[in-house]
């Protein structure tokens, strides 16, 4: 294993500019197409500037429930509703965004390309156990990290 | 919102570059780099003093947390088989209560054709996770774009010795192990609430999701709302990979443990219920008895007690 360090410091605006034209001129070289250069301003929102609206009714539904952890005595404890607020506030901006739709470059062969950075995320998040341990879940949706926390089970979504 | 600086910003802002490079290919093995966008001391460059644990020689916050990460990246490292170099940026931010960590595909790309003998995509009209398209066209398919975005958070306390010996914290080395898995290739861009698929184009890991209770694979469904239904059928999705299958019988039981009610029937069906962490296994056979609902107080009134029977039933598959 190599550790490589404080490279960036560096690169100049110049040596920024001879960078860009050399990965152009190879990409083209490899890929052996033309490379759209509408491939370089590909419009994902990455997370956390999306601007979306916080769901009222998931902080309703993570209201008072014990997903947090009182520092005092490191159990579980219900949430206020400030705090659930900031909590659907952040999986907002950490979760896929559905109806999404980045730009598509499709080149003359037929190889379709997509900047979907932080379109598809997975999220790991964790709830405290009353025995203060926690328990962790890896999620897609919002949806889905909310029921978690809530304290939703596996058995509560399939009989939904 | 336009992202031309996306190249840019990453070269512009400090760069801690890690590669990764597994030992020579006896049977696989990929390079993986690792780039950062932490400022110089926050993050991976975090100068708290911490005190080397489980293997994890660093003497700061920021080095442990580097060491852990760069752990992680070189197992799939040296599990991998690809010739192209997987690119993976990687920082650790403030994100908030409950929060572990996000990772994900930067970029997607389908109907590529390989180099050589190279295959290129196995499906047509088939989104693959960059990482896995570039293994399979043997060449880069979007040069100058990372392939992979992770993001730990620095609010939460990891454990980050190597040793797995992480007690009740949870391990940044197994988190970053799965978050990456996510990136490499091992997730869906099927919108799970509707079922719709990117752009109109199914994806490579929904050609090997496949739901047992209509032996149908996702990217049969001719519509939306089928696969929004299937998502919600919990242990009826699986895995269909050869490698997967052919590691089931090795690493999972068969069948899944319910609870049937004999007496009184009003309790209904029979439901899920986990196995206990004591006592023997429980077996297809199953067991019968008595059923008590454990109370915490003296005065709180106690419900008859309702006879059933607890089973593993024989698999689905």
């Amino acid at each position: 294993m190599k550790l490589h360090t404080g490279k960036a410091r560096a690169f100049g605006k110049a040596r920024r500019d001879l960078t860009r034209v050399w990965l152009l001129a190879a990409a083209i070289l490899v890929a052996g197409t033309w490379l759209p250069s509408s491939l370089w301003t590909l419009n994902a929102q990455p997370p956390g500037q999306r601007g979306n609206a916080v769901r009222e009714d998931l902080v309703k539904k993570l209201t008072g429930k014990k997903f947090r952890v009182d520092t005092q005595t490191g159990r579980a404890r219900p949430a206020t509703e400030a705090e659930a607020r900031e909590t659907v506030e952040q999986l907002t901006t950490l979760l896929p965004t559905p109806g999404a739709e980045p730009e598509i470059v499709r080149r003359s062969n037929g190889t379709q390309i997509a900047n979907v950075d932080g379109l598809f995320n997975r999220t790991v998040i964790a709830r405290p156990r009353e025995d203060g341990t926690i328990e962790t879940r890896c999620v897609a949706t919002l949806e889905e990290a909310v029921a978690f926390l809530s304290g939703e089970t596996a058995a509560d979504l399939e009989d939904r | 919102m336009r992202r031309p600086q996306l190249l840019t910003h990453i070269l512009c802002t400090t760069i801690v570059a890690f590669v990764i490079s597994a030992p020579p290919p006896a049977y696989a093995a990929a390079t993986i780099t690792v780039f950062t966008n932490d400022g110089a001391t926050e993050g991976f460059n975090d100068p708290t003093p911490a005190t080397p644990v489980g293997g994890n020689p660093g003497t700061t916050l920021g080095q442990q947390r580097q060491i852990a990460f760069l752990y992680a990246a070189n197992i799939w490292a040296k599990t991998l088989d690809s010739n192209v170099e997987i690119f993976v940026l990687a920082s650790f931010d403030p994100l908030g209560a409950n929060v572990l960590g996000s990772a994900g595909a930067s970029v997607i790309v389908s109907n590529f054709p390989g180099v050589g003998s190279f295959p290129g995509s196995a499906f047509p009209n088939t989104w693959y996770h960059s990482a896995l398209a570039d293994k399979r066209a043997g060449v880069e398919q979007a040069p100058g774009f990372f392939d992979i975005r992770a993001r730990f958070n620095t609010q939460f306390t990891f454990y980050l010795g190597l040793d797995n010996n992480h007690g009740p914290l949870s391990d940044l080395v197994v988190v970053v192990l799965h978050e990456l898995a996510h990136g490499l290739g091992f997730s869906t861009f099927v919108t799970a609430s509707t079922g719709a698929n990117f752009a109109g184009q199914t994806d490579i890991y929904s050609q090997f999701t496949l739901d047992v209770a209509d032996n149908t694979v996702w990217s049969d469904y001719g519509m939306d709302s089928q696969r929004a239904a299937s998502a919600l059928r919990v242990d009826r999705l699986v895995w269909i990979g050869s490698a997967s299958l052919a590691a089931v019988p090795h690493v999972l039981s068969f069948g899944r443990p319910e609870l049937a009610f004999n007496n009184p029937p009003a309790l209904g069906p029979s439901v899920r219920v986990g196995t206990a962490a004591f006592g023997p296994a429980l077996t297809s056979a199953g067991v019968t008895g008595h059923v008590v609902l454990g109370v915490d107080s003296s005065t709180d009134p106690v419900p008859p007690a309702p006879s059933g029977s607890s089973r593993m039933p024989a698999s689905h598959w």
